[in-house]
């Protein structure tokens, strides 16, 4: 049942000197295989949506504060599973939900730029991938609590 | 970053199984007050089979507080009330700051006097932080403070109020429990009912799914968004906490939001999955805040308590 968990989920050090694992072309394969089997399912992408709306709108009831990030992709996924449509309707919907939810919508373009040697496999990053999104989150974190 | 050794009886290990189940069983059998003094029993060793001699660390917590709140109680005199209200926040507070802080400050003015050119090294000590400290340093001060403000009657003994603090069940994961919930049911006693037995079952049950199937599962995926280290180098004030949810498409969100809600973080952070929210996925996510925990009675009734720093939950889909 937690196969695929487990398999993602080799810990790789932190305080290793070594350069950061890359990834490789079957995990990457494996990944790529994934998304495209899971992404454009439209009965999904409006359940989920609907969630994330009731979500987004019970913190703020809450007087929670939301900060959504869009995720980050390895650039041969994006290529290979041709995404960007996708990602353009998505943003539009996010854009205008944190308007309506009064939630910040930060997208890709103001995110630190993740290049093929930031990824462990299609999505999940490595140590260096990990640290350069680790650093943006700790500035947007300081500036909040600031 | 220094970090604490790992409690030996954890929650989900069959060790803390066979604990339960017999400490269970023989409070059940036992009159009130002699169930009062075993459970007490019970909770020093559940607490000293992670380190036994912090326990006196706690015992010293519960003798300033008991001792104080005693004091309270017995005087009108409102000078002398308030020296042993602040007697009792200060001693806490320093237990708390040196086991918590200590390092923190000392490497803070290090770096602040090299700045001006000067080499002072103060020291780092290779403090443990003791588990349960916030618990249960919140918990009694909470206690003195209600006693203090008239809220509480005091506990008239000593191994009453020693079991309020160091009650197993939530001394070493919470939550800080207001004096007026659990101790009127420490000195006047308990009735199990069937009733009450499933339904802490239900939750004992939910619970353990929630962190030996979905947690447990999840949280090596959390290491491969975040660089938790990192966070606490840069985030300093912010106490960080690695927290995993996973669940499928709506319900994700059910129980993201329902951690959110318990845990009453002022921020969540959240970066979404992929491209358009279709993929079948599960969240990652790390907690972290301020000054995690606050004693109940010292905060206003709303829901979240914010501080200057807040409580953030940062989370991560696959």
């Amino acid at each position: 049942m937690f196969g695929y968990w487990w398999n993602k989920s080799r810990p790789t050090s932190d305080n290793s000197n070594t350069p950061a694992r890359l990834a490789d072309a079957p995990a990457l394969q494996q990944a790529i295989g994934y998304l495209k089997r899971n992404v454009g399912h439209k009965v999904l992408v409006e359940a989920n949506f609907r969630a994330f709306r009731q979500f987004s709108e019970q913190l703020t009831q809450h007087q929670i504060r939301l900060i959504v990030i869009e995720g980050q992709v390895h650039p041969d996924a994006r290529r290979a599973c041709d995404t960007d449509g996708m990602q353009q309707t998505t943003r539009q919907r996010l854009t205008e939900l944190a308007v309506e939810h009064r939630f910040t919508f930060v997208p890709s373009a103001d995110l630190p730029e993740f290049s093929a040697a930031d990824f462990a496999d299609a999505y999940h990053l490595n140590p260096t991938g990990r640290r350069k999104l680790s650093s943006f989150l700790a500035a947007c974190l300081i500036k909040l609590t600031d | 970053m220094r970090t604490d050794p790992e409690p030996s009886m954890l929650f989900n290990s069959f060790d803390f199984l066979m604990f339960f189940v017999v400490v269970f069983a023989v409070q059940l059998a036992l009159p009130h007050r002699p169930r009062n003094l075993f459970l007490l029993a019970a909770s020093y060793f559940f607490y000293g089979c992670w380190d036994w001699r912090f326990l006196g660390l706690m015992l010293l917590s519960t003798v300033i507080d008991f001792s104080c709140s005693h004091g309270i109680a017995h005087t009108r005199n409102p000078g002398h009330r308030k020296r042993l209200l602040w007697i009792s926040v200060g001693a806490n507070l320093a237990i708390l700051g040196f086991f918590k802080y200590f390092n923190f400050f000392a490497d803070s003015l290090s770096t602040l006097t090299s700045a001006v050119g000067l080499n002072l090294n103060p020291g780092t000590l290779n403090i443990v932080l003791p588990v349960g400290i916030s618990f249960y340093t919140f918990q009694t001060m909470s206690y003195t403070v209600d006693v203090y403000r008239g809220h509480l009657k005091r506990l008239g003994g000593f191994e009453d109020f020693a079991l309020y603090v160091a009650f197993f069940p939530q001394l070493v994961a919470g939550p800080i429990e207001r004096g007026s919930r659990l101790a009127p049911q420490i000195e006047q006693g308990r009735r199990t009912s069937w009733n009450g037995v499933q339904d802490g079952g239900w939750l004992i049950l939910k619970g353990l799914f929630r962190k030996a199937v979905i947690a447990d599962n999840m949280a090596p995926i959390v290491d491969q968004v975040f660089d938790l280290k990192y966070l606490c180098d840069r985030c300093p004030d912010m106490v960080f906490e690695k927290n995993t949810l996973a669940g499928f498409g709506p319900m994700q969100f059910s129980f993201l939001a329902d951690r959110i809600l318990q845990r009453e973080f002022d921020i969540v952070v959240c970066q979404l999955s992929d491209f358009d929210f279709s993929v079948k996925t599960s969240f990652r996510s790390i907690g972290c805040g301020g000054p995690l925990l606050r004693p109940p009675s010292l905060v206003s009734p709303r829901r979240s308590q914010p501080d200057s720093a807040g409580k953030i939950e940062a989370t991560l889909p696959i």
